[in-house]
Protein backbone atom coordinates (compact mmCIF):
# COMPACT_ATOMS: atom_id res chain seq x y z
CA UNK A 1 0.00 0.00 0.00
CA UNK A 2 2.16 3.55 -0.06
CA UNK A 3 -0.31 5.85 -0.66
CA UNK A 4 0.52 9.35 -1.38
CA UNK A 5 1.40 11.54 0.90
CA UNK A 6 -1.39 13.79 1.18
CA UNK A 7 -3.72 12.84 -1.50
CA UNK A 8 -5.89 10.10 0.23
CA UNK A 9 -9.40 11.84 2.35
CA UNK A 10 -9.74 9.04 4.22
CA UNK A 11 -5.66 9.25 5.65
CA UNK A 12 -6.14 12.45 6.03
CA UNK A 13 -9.15 12.11 8.44
CA UNK A 14 -7.16 9.77 10.09
CA UNK A 15 -4.32 12.01 10.44
CA UNK A 16 -6.44 14.65 12.24
CA UNK A 17 -8.37 12.09 14.72
CA UNK A 18 -5.06 10.68 15.79
CA UNK A 19 -2.13 12.75 16.22
CA UNK A 20 -4.01 15.84 17.83
CA UNK A 21 -4.37 14.10 20.88
CA UNK A 22 -0.56 13.95 21.58
CA UNK A 23 0.02 16.88 21.45
CA UNK A 24 0.23 17.91 25.35
CA UNK A 25 2.66 15.05 25.54
CA UNK A 26 4.39 16.21 22.80
CA UNK A 27 4.26 20.02 23.63
CA UNK A 28 5.92 18.97 27.67
CA UNK A 29 8.49 17.01 26.20
CA UNK A 30 9.74 19.47 23.99
CA UNK A 31 9.60 21.96 26.84
CA UNK A 32 11.88 19.61 28.44
CA UNK A 33 14.13 19.49 25.76
CA UNK A 34 14.67 23.08 24.85
CA UNK A 35 14.04 24.64 27.97
CA UNK A 36 11.75 27.25 26.51
CA UNK A 37 8.16 28.05 25.63
CA UNK A 38 8.81 29.73 22.75
CA UNK A 39 11.51 27.24 20.85
CA UNK A 40 9.01 24.27 22.27
CA UNK A 41 6.27 26.12 20.64
CA UNK A 42 7.93 25.82 17.48
CA UNK A 43 9.59 22.41 17.97
CA UNK A 44 5.97 21.30 18.13
CA UNK A 45 4.42 22.87 15.00
CA UNK A 46 7.34 21.78 13.13
CA UNK A 47 7.03 18.11 14.19
CA UNK A 48 3.34 18.54 13.09
CA UNK A 49 4.39 19.90 9.59
CA UNK A 50 6.88 17.03 9.55
CA UNK A 51 4.60 14.51 10.42
CA UNK A 52 1.92 15.05 8.24
CA UNK A 53 4.33 15.07 5.08
CA UNK A 54 5.24 11.77 6.44
CA UNK A 55 1.72 10.53 7.50
CA UNK A 56 2.02 7.67 4.67
CA UNK A 57 5.02 5.87 5.96
CA UNK A 58 3.24 5.83 9.82
CA UNK A 59 2.14 2.22 9.97
CA UNK A 60 -1.11 2.15 11.34
CA UNK A 61 -1.33 -0.41 14.79
CA UNK A 62 2.31 0.10 15.20
CA UNK A 63 3.08 2.90 18.81
CA UNK A 64 1.63 6.64 16.97
CA UNK A 65 3.52 8.69 20.22
CA UNK A 66 6.69 6.91 19.76
CA UNK A 67 6.45 7.41 16.09
CA UNK A 68 5.62 11.11 17.09
CA UNK A 69 8.38 11.48 19.62
CA UNK A 70 10.76 10.26 17.24
CA UNK A 71 10.19 13.07 14.49
CA UNK A 72 10.19 15.48 17.43
CA UNK A 73 13.69 13.90 18.47
CA UNK A 74 15.21 14.61 15.40
CA UNK A 75 14.00 17.82 14.85
CA UNK A 76 14.96 18.92 18.27
CA UNK A 77 18.59 17.31 17.89
CA UNK A 78 19.08 18.88 14.62
CA UNK A 79 17.40 22.34 14.82
CA UNK A 80 17.07 23.27 18.44
CA UNK A 81 19.55 21.65 20.37
CA UNK A 82 21.84 24.16 21.98
CA UNK A 83 25.26 24.52 20.68
CA UNK A 84 26.99 24.64 23.90
CA UNK A 85 25.97 21.25 25.62
CA UNK A 86 26.52 20.37 29.00
CA UNK A 87 28.85 17.44 29.67
CA UNK A 88 27.93 14.02 30.98
CA UNK A 89 27.66 14.47 34.75
CA UNK A 90 30.93 12.82 35.82
CA UNK A 91 30.50 12.70 39.67
CA UNK A 92 27.85 10.21 39.82
CA UNK A 93 30.28 7.19 40.81
CA UNK A 94 29.54 8.35 44.97
CA UNK A 95 26.11 7.98 44.16
CA UNK A 96 24.66 4.78 44.64
CA UNK A 97 21.74 3.27 43.98
CA UNK A 98 18.69 3.85 46.44
CA UNK A 99 20.56 7.23 46.96
CA UNK A 100 17.30 9.43 47.94
CA UNK A 101 15.41 6.12 49.15
CA UNK A 102 18.28 5.87 51.79
CA UNK A 103 18.59 9.72 52.57
CA UNK A 104 14.76 10.42 52.35
CA UNK A 105 14.07 7.49 55.57
CA UNK A 106 13.67 9.93 58.17
CA UNK A 107 10.56 10.94 56.16
CA UNK A 108 9.01 7.88 57.43
CA UNK A 109 8.03 8.11 60.74
CA UNK A 110 6.29 11.48 60.08
CA UNK A 111 4.25 9.96 57.23
CA UNK A 112 3.71 6.36 58.91
CA UNK A 113 -0.02 6.71 58.25
CA UNK A 114 0.15 7.94 54.19
CA UNK A 115 1.14 5.83 51.54
CA UNK A 116 4.57 6.09 49.75
CA UNK A 117 3.00 6.92 47.08
CA UNK A 118 1.38 10.25 48.52
CA UNK A 119 4.56 10.86 50.53
CA UNK A 120 7.27 11.36 47.22
CA UNK A 121 4.05 12.94 45.31
CA UNK A 122 3.19 15.51 47.54
CA UNK A 123 7.12 16.15 48.41
CA UNK A 124 8.37 17.77 45.55
CA UNK A 125 6.77 20.54 43.40
CA UNK A 126 6.26 20.39 39.97
CA UNK A 127 8.39 23.10 38.87
CA UNK A 128 11.29 21.33 41.23
CA UNK A 129 10.55 18.33 39.36
CA UNK A 130 10.70 19.91 35.94
CA UNK A 131 13.71 22.04 36.87
CA UNK A 132 15.48 18.82 38.22
CA UNK A 133 14.60 16.89 34.95
CA UNK A 134 15.69 19.92 32.95
CA UNK A 135 19.01 20.31 34.11
CA UNK A 136 20.24 17.20 33.03
CA UNK A 137 23.23 16.17 30.50
CA UNK A 138 20.64 16.14 27.19
CA UNK A 139 21.61 12.13 27.32
CA UNK A 140 20.37 11.82 30.69
CA UNK A 141 17.19 14.01 30.46
CA UNK A 142 16.40 12.24 26.95
CA UNK A 143 16.29 8.84 28.28
CA UNK A 144 14.63 10.16 31.46
CA UNK A 145 12.15 12.05 29.54
CA UNK A 146 11.51 8.92 27.77
CA UNK A 147 11.18 6.19 29.87
CA UNK A 148 9.67 7.81 33.58
CA UNK A 149 7.57 10.66 31.98
CA UNK A 150 6.58 9.02 28.66
CA UNK A 151 6.47 5.28 29.60
CA UNK A 152 7.84 3.85 26.49
CA UNK A 153 9.61 0.69 26.47
CA UNK A 154 13.49 0.17 25.83
CA UNK A 155 12.75 -0.92 22.15
CA UNK A 156 10.88 1.96 21.53
CA UNK A 157 13.69 4.22 23.20
CA UNK A 158 16.09 2.99 21.47
CA UNK A 159 14.67 3.49 18.08
CA UNK A 160 13.74 7.02 18.99
CA UNK A 161 17.42 7.73 20.19
CA UNK A 162 18.82 5.58 17.04
CA UNK A 163 20.94 4.02 19.52
CA UNK A 164 21.61 0.30 21.36
CA UNK A 165 19.15 -1.12 24.07
CA UNK A 166 22.31 -1.05 26.27
CA UNK A 167 22.86 2.83 25.81
CA UNK A 168 19.39 3.39 26.71
CA UNK A 169 19.63 1.27 29.99
CA UNK A 170 23.16 3.04 30.89
CA UNK A 171 21.81 6.20 30.45
CA UNK A 172 18.44 5.73 32.40
CA UNK A 173 20.51 4.25 35.32
CA UNK A 174 22.97 7.14 35.51
CA UNK A 175 20.51 9.37 34.66
CA UNK A 176 18.08 8.29 37.75
CA UNK A 177 20.92 8.73 39.91
CA UNK A 178 21.71 12.21 38.86
CA UNK A 179 17.95 13.22 38.92
CA UNK A 180 17.65 11.35 42.48
CA UNK A 181 20.76 13.94 43.47
CA UNK A 182 19.05 17.16 41.99
CA UNK A 183 15.72 16.18 43.44
CA UNK A 184 17.84 15.81 46.65
CA UNK A 185 19.53 18.97 46.36
CA UNK A 186 16.12 20.96 46.21
CA UNK A 187 14.71 19.37 49.10
CA UNK A 188 17.82 20.47 51.16
CA UNK A 189 17.64 23.77 49.88
CA UNK A 190 14.42 24.07 51.24
CA UNK A 191 14.91 22.34 54.63
CA UNK A 192 13.06 19.67 53.52
CA UNK A 193 15.11 16.93 54.09
CA UNK A 194 18.50 16.88 56.41
CA UNK A 195 21.85 15.70 54.91
CA UNK A 196 21.93 12.55 56.97
CA UNK A 197 25.67 12.46 55.96
CA UNK A 198 26.93 15.71 56.92
CA UNK B 1 18.38 -4.61 53.64
CA UNK B 2 17.75 -8.11 55.08
CA UNK B 3 20.13 -9.69 56.56
CA UNK B 4 21.82 -13.76 56.42
CA UNK B 5 20.87 -15.63 53.30
CA UNK B 6 18.23 -13.66 51.69
CA UNK B 7 21.26 -11.49 51.24
CA UNK B 8 21.25 -12.11 47.01
CA UNK B 9 17.61 -11.83 46.81
CA UNK B 10 17.40 -8.38 48.27
CA UNK B 11 20.38 -7.36 46.01
CA UNK B 12 18.88 -8.49 43.31
CA UNK B 13 15.91 -6.80 43.74
CA UNK B 14 18.04 -3.63 43.91
CA UNK B 15 19.55 -4.28 41.17
CA UNK B 16 16.99 -5.15 38.85
CA UNK B 17 13.79 -3.37 40.35
CA UNK B 18 14.09 -1.03 37.44
CA UNK B 19 13.80 -3.07 35.33
CA UNK B 20 10.88 -4.77 37.13
CA UNK B 21 9.12 -1.32 37.32
CA UNK B 22 10.01 -0.40 33.52
CA UNK B 23 7.94 -3.44 32.57
CA UNK B 24 11.27 -4.90 30.48
CA UNK B 25 11.55 -8.07 33.00
CA UNK B 26 10.81 -11.40 31.45
CA UNK B 27 7.84 -13.06 32.85
CA UNK B 28 9.83 -15.57 35.09
CA UNK B 29 12.34 -13.40 36.45
CA UNK B 30 9.05 -10.49 37.44
CA UNK B 31 7.52 -13.64 39.03
CA UNK B 32 10.44 -14.58 41.25
CA UNK B 33 11.66 -10.48 42.07
CA UNK B 34 7.35 -10.06 43.24
CA UNK B 35 7.91 -13.36 44.97
CA UNK B 36 10.82 -12.28 46.44
CA UNK B 37 9.55 -8.78 47.95
CA UNK B 38 6.44 -10.10 48.94
CA UNK B 39 7.73 -11.90 51.38
CA UNK B 40 10.44 -9.34 51.98
CA UNK B 41 9.41 -6.05 53.52
CA UNK B 42 12.15 -4.07 53.42
CA UNK B 43 12.85 -4.84 49.37
CA UNK B 44 8.91 -3.82 49.36
CA UNK B 45 9.71 -0.65 50.61
CA UNK B 46 12.33 0.05 48.13
CA UNK B 47 10.14 -1.19 45.26
CA UNK B 48 6.97 0.80 46.23
CA UNK B 49 9.21 4.08 46.96
CA UNK B 50 10.57 3.52 43.46
CA UNK B 51 7.67 3.45 42.04
CA UNK B 52 6.06 6.13 43.49
CA UNK B 53 9.15 8.35 42.13
CA UNK B 54 8.34 7.20 38.55
CA UNK B 55 5.25 7.57 38.89
CA UNK B 56 5.74 11.15 40.57
CA UNK B 57 8.42 12.61 37.68
CA UNK B 58 5.83 11.23 35.10
CA UNK B 59 2.62 13.43 37.33
CA UNK B 60 4.79 16.29 38.07
CA UNK B 61 6.11 16.90 34.23
CA UNK B 62 3.00 17.91 32.30
CA UNK B 63 2.51 21.23 30.89
CA UNK B 64 -1.35 22.05 28.88
CA UNK B 65 -0.70 23.75 25.25
CA UNK B 66 -1.48 26.85 25.01
CA UNK B 67 -4.70 27.88 22.89
CA UNK B 68 -2.82 29.48 20.47
CA UNK B 69 -0.67 27.06 19.46
CA UNK B 70 -3.69 24.57 19.30
CA UNK B 71 -5.31 26.68 17.53
CA UNK B 72 -2.27 27.30 14.86
CA UNK B 73 -2.02 23.64 14.32
CA UNK B 74 -5.45 22.91 13.97
CA UNK B 75 -5.81 25.62 11.53
CA UNK B 76 -2.25 24.54 9.74
CA UNK B 77 -3.91 21.11 9.19
CA UNK B 78 -6.73 21.97 8.36
CA UNK B 79 -5.70 24.01 5.88
CA UNK B 80 -3.18 21.44 4.40
CA UNK B 81 -5.86 19.05 4.38
CA UNK B 82 -7.97 21.56 2.09
CA UNK B 83 -5.37 21.81 -0.46
CA UNK B 84 -4.45 25.30 0.36
CA UNK B 85 -1.33 26.16 0.09
CA UNK B 86 -0.77 27.39 3.23
CA UNK B 87 1.27 24.87 4.89
CA UNK B 88 4.79 25.76 4.99
CA UNK B 89 3.66 28.79 6.49
CA UNK B 90 2.56 26.34 9.95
Amino acid sequence: MAPTATGDPARQEQFTEQVLEHMASLYSGALRMTRSPADAEDLVQETYLKAYRSWHSYQQGTNLKAWLYRILTNTFINSYRSKKRKPEQTDLDEVEDLYLYRRLGGLEAAAASRSAEDEVMDLFTDSEVKAALENLSEQFRMAVLLADVEGFSYKEIAEILDVPIGTVMSRLHRGRKALQKALFDFGMQRGLVEDRDG
Amino acid sequence: MGESDDDVDCQAVVKEMYTFLDGELSDGRRFQIEQHFTGCTDCHEVVEFHASLKMTISAKCRDEVPDDLRRRITLAIERAQSGAPGIVDL
